[in-house]
């Protein structure tokens, strides 16, 4: 009964928000917006466009379930901008931030995925005084562009952080296993930990696996397998998704090494958590993608009103979850499903 | 000799398409143990006409005969079980497959019972193999060779001899010989001889005089839809026949300009 | 002993063994010829195989199919949310998976036969189809993309039973292999399967039901997908619309190492069989290597290259008539 009543619930929600946006990210992937004024300008009765991340992947449904969460709350509204098809994001993110900019939002939340496209627009906006605030992606970024403030975390910090849990957890020989190669965000938490082992004075191993096999757990397992049999010094590992962390897991107990390797890693599922609560998986890191949606349309609102905000960037991750509060992440991931970015 | 009743008359028959007359009032028959051969430039009708008496048309005037009675056929699969069978001189056979594969396809001798029948793939080998030994192909002794190692000539008489293996009664022979050597192609006109010899009726569709006379009984020459000429073995020289398919233009003068060409 | 050269195998099988002897040398020390080591690649091939089986079965026929991808993502999935979300027990809700499977299969095939479209892009299409339907409805039923599985003893005993480390999935692929092999080399199906690629007006001149072919083909394969996606979610206790997508491309080329022509109408379930084992040896082997792992796909693709000129010779050879 609870089931069908959620899912009349969600449903609803649906229809009331995501069917304009649905209809709105779909015109402008047809190129179908019209540029009606060439000169960009805040406009007091423009809208609030969100340019944020694709919606199939579970950390921007998250990040979407704040946004909704805090309109509903404050009660403003706001369209949500993203693409559907994630096979050219690198040029289709500032055409889509070009097209947000060229309908005079009242605001604009940004995550400033691609920099090198995204900054110089980001610039214009703030140049025409729209109001801009960076969620997610952008932390070196927002405080040259003129943006109001930032919302998110640092991939680089998250992976120090990692660097320096395994490194005060005994770890002399670490292995950090990226599974998308060549995703830039996704590196620069490899980098942070191989950085912050190296400051410890460790060894790192970095291993990559072919672009087909980022979602196969079977094909993650055989290969952290057969790096942890031809080095068998490695006894620290870091993750950076939730499916190659319960992969790591498998393989360190079929080469016999439970409890000699420390697995940690970036993002969590229930399975994580509860490997976790066993003792089995070390720490999981948690951006709290939530909160970056939430805190940006609270800051929008409290801006546009009031003329409030944060001063410097508001941190939302990483949050260390490890055996001393996974039990609370536990229960309210399984409550409420899609808020923590996974499941 | 007495000839025997036609086994497929078409009588009158004409086709149009969206307005196009693409045969008009043609009238022909086929007897058992005679090679008919239908003879035309290339444009004359000769596919629709086999077509129609394929099952893949229906004409648009005039009727088909069947061992006398009249006959409308719904589909080719159903001019085929009536023993009208169409070599094709490309789409006959399968490189890949084996000649026991091929000879079998669509009509595959099984072993076993229920789900669990399997092909017979040592039967169809070996009646394959006899079958192509008959009409003097012996140089392929394993059936499991693929169809692509044989020549063309091979070829045709795999896919006519299975024509024949199934009960063919009428072949009609969609230019057998014209992508052939001058060998290969006397392979394949022994092998009507042969199949002539069998009782069947062949209809030998060619725009080659010479390989039509060497093994034709009577002939029709087509040109621009219409039944130009009909003639039997004997009254018409190679000369006159190659004159009738040019169109009434004296074909000698035809090969004075093409040597002034060179 | 010239029939043994003609087979449409030979190519994968010698690289096949020229490669694990490479990697059984240049992994010595590190156990990847050791009992689980060999379980290691067997597991990670046979989900893989699964799939690639009925995939090549369905390229012997002139078509491809690149929705399997979201179909593995799809089933397990669908067993996810039925499980842990309406609370279905598993049996029912694995049923409901592979009927899904089936029916994307279906859909694909009267798509093909119906449009006559190429393949390549009808099944295209079908897989951003499915996984954009499985991503959307996940989200709208359960505010989820991936999902735990509520498992059951006898569903853990099917799809993800061990002996050491070798997993179960290593007998269902042997069993698909049989089953395959001897559907298409016995069987008069298999017979209209290599005559519905070889040449398809010949084919249904010869009265063989070529689309009833080519549908039958693509619900197996429709199936197959969402069996390794039921196998993956059940051994992973957990649900991901993800799962299955580097299958979109690896079954078919496997299919090709084994020996299928990309254009249809040559190949064996053998070959198959062996392309998939060479690819899960090539892909497990290079990490018990050590070496830097960005090679990895370079040295797939030279593996890849020399195994089909490797094929491409045994074809010619198969065709060079004993004149």
């Amino acid at each position: 009964m609870r089931g069908i009543l959620d899912y009349l619930n969600s449903a609803a929600r649906i229809s009331r928000r995501g069917l304009g946006v649905a209809m709105l990210t779909g015109a402008l992937a047809l190129g179908a917006v019209p540029f009606v004024d060439m000169h960009a300008r805040a406009d007091d009765d423009g809208p609030i466009i969100v340019v944020s991340g694709p919606l199939s992947w579970p950390f921007f449904a998250a990040v979407k379930q704040g946004f909704d969460d805090a309109a509903e709350i404050f009660d403003v509204d706001f369209q949500y901008v993203a693409v559907t098809d994630t096979a050219n994001m690198t040029s289709d993110y500032p055409r889509l931030l070009q097209q947000a900019i060229s309908r005079n939002p009242r605001m604009l939340l940004v995550g400033e995925f691609f920099p090198d496209g995204m900054d110089p627009l980001i610039k214009e906006a703030t140049a025409a005084g729209i109001p801009v605030l960076i969620h997610n992606s952008g932390q070196t970024l927002w405080e040259q562009n003129g943006s109001i403030g930032f919302i998110g975390e640092d991939p680089y910090q998250m992976g120090f952080k990692a660097g320096q849990i395994h490194a005060e957890g005994g770890v002399k020989h670490g292995l950090c296993f990226n599974q998308v190669p060549g995703n830039p965000t996704v590196e620069a938490r490899c980098t942070g930990y191989v950085d912050a082992m190296k400051e410890a004075g460790l060894e790192t191993t970095y291993q990559t696996i072919g672009t087909g096999d980022a979602t196969n757990p079977q094909a993650m397992l055989q290969a952290i397998k057969g790096t942890l049999q031809a080095n068998n010094t490695i006894d620290g590992v870091y993750t950076l998704n939730a499916v190659p962390a319960m992969s790591a897991l498998r393989a360190v107990q079929e080469v016999g090494r439970a409890g000699e390797v420390m697995i940690g890693t970036a993002d969590l599922s229930n399975e994580v958590l509860e490997a976790i609560k066993a003792g089995d998986i070390a720490f999981a890191m948690d951006q709290q993608p939530y909160l970056q949606g939430f805190l940006s349309i609270q800051t929008a609102k409290q801006y546009l009103d009031y003329g409030l905000h944060p001063i410097g960037a508001v941190t939302t991750g990483p949050l260390v979850i490890d055996k001393s509060n996974v039990d609370k992440t536990l229960e309210v991931n399984k409550e409420f499903s899609g808020v923590r970015g996974a499941s | 000799m007495e000839r025997k009743q036609p086994i497929l008359e078409l009588q009158h028959i004409s086709k149009s398409f969206a307005g196009t007359r693409a045969l008009e009032d043609v009238s022909l028959e086929v007897r058992p143990g005679e090679i008919l051969c239908l003879l035309g430039d290339n444009g004359a009708g000769k596919s629709t006409l086999i077509k129609v008496m394929s099952g893949y048309h229906e004409p648009t005037a005039g009727t088909i005969r069947l061992e006398g009675d009249e006959i409308a056929f719904a589909s080719p699969r159903e001019a085929r079980q009536r023993g009208i069978a169409t070599v094709h001189q490309d789409v006959g056979s399968i490189p890949l497959m084996s000649v026991g594969r091929n000879f079998f396809l669509g009509a595959e001798p099984t072993k076993g019972v229920g789900p669990f029948r399997w092909f017979d793939e040592a039967k169809a080998n070996e009646i394959a193999l006899e079958q192509i030994a008959r009409f003097g192909i012996t140089r392929i002794s394993d059936g499991n060779q693929l169809v692509g190692t044989m020549s063309g000539g091979e070829r045709q008489v795999l896919a006519i001899g299975r024509a024949m293996y199934f009960g063919a009664k009428v072949l009609i022979l969609d230019e057998p010989t014209s992508a052939l050597g001058v060998k290969e192609a006397s392979v394949v006109l022994r092998f009507m001889r042969q199949a002539r010899a069998e009782g069947v009726a062949i209809v030998f569709i060619t725009h080659n005089a010479r390989h039509a006379m060497a093994v034709g009984d009577a002939f029709a020459v087509l040109i621009h839809g219409k039944v130009a000429a009909r003639f039997s073995r004997g009254e018409k020289t190679r000369e006159e026949v190659l004159n009738l398919m040019a169109g009434g233009e004296q074909m000698s003068e035809l090969e004075e300009d093409l040597e002034n060409i060179h | 002993m010239t029939s043994l050269l003609r087979r449409p195998e030979l190519g994968a099988f010698a690289a096949f063994i020229l490669t694990y002897v490479f990697f059984a040398i240049a992994t010595h020390g590190a156990g990847f010829v050791s009992i689980n080591g060999t379980a290691g690649w067997l597991n990670l091939a046979a989900e893989l195989g699964i799939v690639a089986i009925p995939v090549g079965m369905l390229m012997i026929s002139g078509e491809f199919d690149l929705s399997i991808g979201s179909t593995v993502g799809a089933a397990s999935m669908v067993v996810a949310i039925a499980t842990s979300f309406y609370g279905m027990p598993i049996w029912p809700a694995i049923g409901l998976a592979l009927l899904i499977g089936g029916l994307v299969g279906l859909a694909n095939g009267m798509a093909v036969v119906r449009t006559n479209l190429p393949s390549f892009i009808v099944t295209l299409a079908t897989n951003f189809i499915v996984i954009g339907a499985t991503m959307g409805f996940s989200r709208l039923i359960a505010n989820v993309t991936s999902s735990s599985i509520v498992s059951s003893d006898t569903a853990h005993a099917v799809f993800a039973a061990r002996w050491g480390q070798a997993n179960i999935s290593i007998l269902w692929w042997l069993g698909a292999a049989i089953v395959g092999g001897w559907v298409l080399s016995k069987t008069t199906f298999g017979n209209w399967v290599y005559a519905t690629g070889g040449n398809m007006q010949a084919a249904r001149g010869a009265g063989v039901p070529v689309e009833r072919v080519k549908i039958i083909l693509f619900i197996a394969t429709g199936v197959a997908a969402a069996f390794v996606g039921v196998l993956q979610g059940v051994q992973w206790n957990s649900g991901n619309s993800t799962y299955g997508q580097g299958y979109v491309f690896q079954a078919p080329i496997v299919a090709v190492i084994g020996g299928v022509l990309l254009g249809g109408g040559y190949g064996s379930v053998a070959g198959i069989f062996l392309g998939t084992a060479l690819f899960g040896v090539i892909s497990t082997g290079i990490f018990y290597t050590g070496w830097n792992t960005d090679w990895i796909q370079l040295f797939l693709g030279v593996l890849l290259a020399l195994a089909v000129l490797a094929n491409n010779y045994v074809r010619r050879f198969a065709l060079m008539a004993r004149r």
